[in-house]
């Protein structure tokens, strides 16, 4: 039925003038809200996301926080910007969406104490395991890890703390098997057994002079020249 | 005014305040609709600077080019797919790449021949992580990698792309191996797969000619 069918005219006057005040409130609304999320044209500036989706369903998207591209199934395959905890961060995903390559600043204390953020490049393998590992350490020296699949370290190329450069290879047991390294005098080579024992050394002594020994398990000196 | 006419007018009202009050609620949906998000764009967006410069973000990523058009920073998918970070020199031309291909991590340096000079990668059969570096033809002439038995290595190659001398260990101890240009191995010196430790110089047929200890 209809509602103009109402017999009594003050009624339906009282009526008309609460729709008009309705009517009034839902433009104001409307007119508020559209300033409230209203886009500037020239200034390019906006507080929403942007996104833009191909046919495909891959997807990128612009926030604040920087872009994140999406493949067709959904996954995050890449991300520039600043990620959840505040590091500016680039990550490389693989198609199942797990974190394969990631480029970041970490936050940390150097060893003088100060706060500082180190870069860092870690490659992972598809268990998410550290692999591979180039970054600044805490003296903000480069240096470059190499993981096995337990993410123990096998091999390494750094600054010791005294400076000097230095290649390290690692057990299994992530115990020193060889170091290549040098000081200002003369380089050396040593080599460790399973014990952690000395077995083979090459080049320049503390004293200077520059040889090459041999040792027995026992820490022995069995051969040795000059 | 007679009572018929007024309650006419009072009729005519009521219906244009309710067109109204549709037209406004339609409008209102319409404002809420939008306003949650920018809708998704199919097409690129893309912001230009006054010098020619310009970011365009597609559902693929983000690319910047320079003022001559170049591309010069990719962020995003590449042309196979591959989550790829992309810098370009001033000529176009990628220097230096991070990405995932195939699903392997991979960080390369090109020269500006576009030759790959230096990478740093995870072996797709074993996902180990190797750092190599390479001439400008290509050829690889040092490596420090975890090879395919999980020993650690620094490897030194020559022009040929042979190995001249490489640096390994397994758990027992390690050693060094120095070869010539035939590949014929000249010195070692370390631990000996028996055990033993020391050291021996070979003569081009590959027979000791000294060892230590006897």
């Amino acid at each position: 039925m209809e509602r103009s069918s109402d017999p009594d005219p003050a009624v339906r006057v009282a009526r008309l003038e609460a729709s008009r005040l309705l009517s009034r409130a839902v433009v104001a609304g409307v007119a508020i809200l559209a300033f409230a999320t209203a886009q500037t044209s020239s200034g390019g500036s906006t507080s929403a996301p942007i996104v833009v989706r191909d046919a495909s369903g891959a997807s990128a998207t612009l926030t604040a926080q920087g872009v994140t591209v999406r493949d067709a199934a959904g996954n995050r395959r890449m991300f520039a910007g600043v990620d959840s905890d505040g590091f500016p961060s680039v990550d490389l995903s693989d198609a199942k969406g797990q974190l394969r390559q990631s480029m970041y600043l970490l936050p940390g204390l150097a060893d003088n104490g100060s706060k500082v953020e180190f870069p860092i490049l870690r490659q992972f393998d598809a268990n998410g395991k550290r692999r591979a590992e180039m970054r600044l350490d805490v003296a903000q020296d480069g240096e470059l890890l190499l993981n096995d699949a337990s993410e123990t370290i096998r091999a390494a190329l750094f600054r010791t703390k005294g400076g000097d450069p230095q290649l390290g290879l690692y057990g299994t047991d992530a115990k020193l098997r060889a170091f290549f390294s040098t000081d200002d005098d003369s380089p050396y080579l040593v080599m460790r057994d399973r014990g952690g024992t000395n077995r083979v050394y090459a080049g320049g002594y503390t004293d200077g002079s520059i040889g090459m020994a041999i040792r027995n398990a026992a820490n022995v000196v069995v051969w040795k020249a000059p | 005014m007679s009572e018929e006419a007024l309650v006419a007018r009072i009729a005519r009202l009521e219906r244009a305040a309710r067109r109204e009050r549709i037209v406004a609620l339609g409008v209102l949906m319409l404002v809420l609709g939008s306003a949650q998000a920018p809708a998704p764009s199919s097409g690129p967006v893309i912001v230009r600077a006054a010098s020619g410069a310009s970011a365009t973000l597609t559902a693929q990523g983000l690319v910047v080019r320079d003022a001559s058009n170049r591309v010069r920073a990719l962020v995003g998918l590449d042309s196979n797919g591959y989550p790829s970070v992309d810098l370009s020199d001033a000529t176009g031309r990628i220097r230096e790449s991070m990405d995932l291909i195939q699903d392997l991590p991979v960080l390369r340096q090109f020269d500006a021949a576009g030759k790959r000079r230096a990478e740093m990668f995870l072996a797709s059969d074993t996902s180990n992580g190797e750092f190599v570096i390479k001439d400008a033809s290509e050829t690889l002439r040092a490596a420090l990698f975890i090879g395919t038995k999980g020993l650690p290595e620094l490897s030194l190659y020559g022009s040929d792309g042979k190995a001249r001398a490489y640096l390994s260990s397994d758990d027992d101890g390690p050693y060094l191996v120095m070869n010539d240009r035939t590949a014929t191995t000249r010195v070692v010196m370390g631990t000996y797969t028996g055990g033993k430790v020391g050291i021996d110089i070979r003569n081009a047929a590959g027979t000791a000619v000294w060892s230590q200890p006897p």
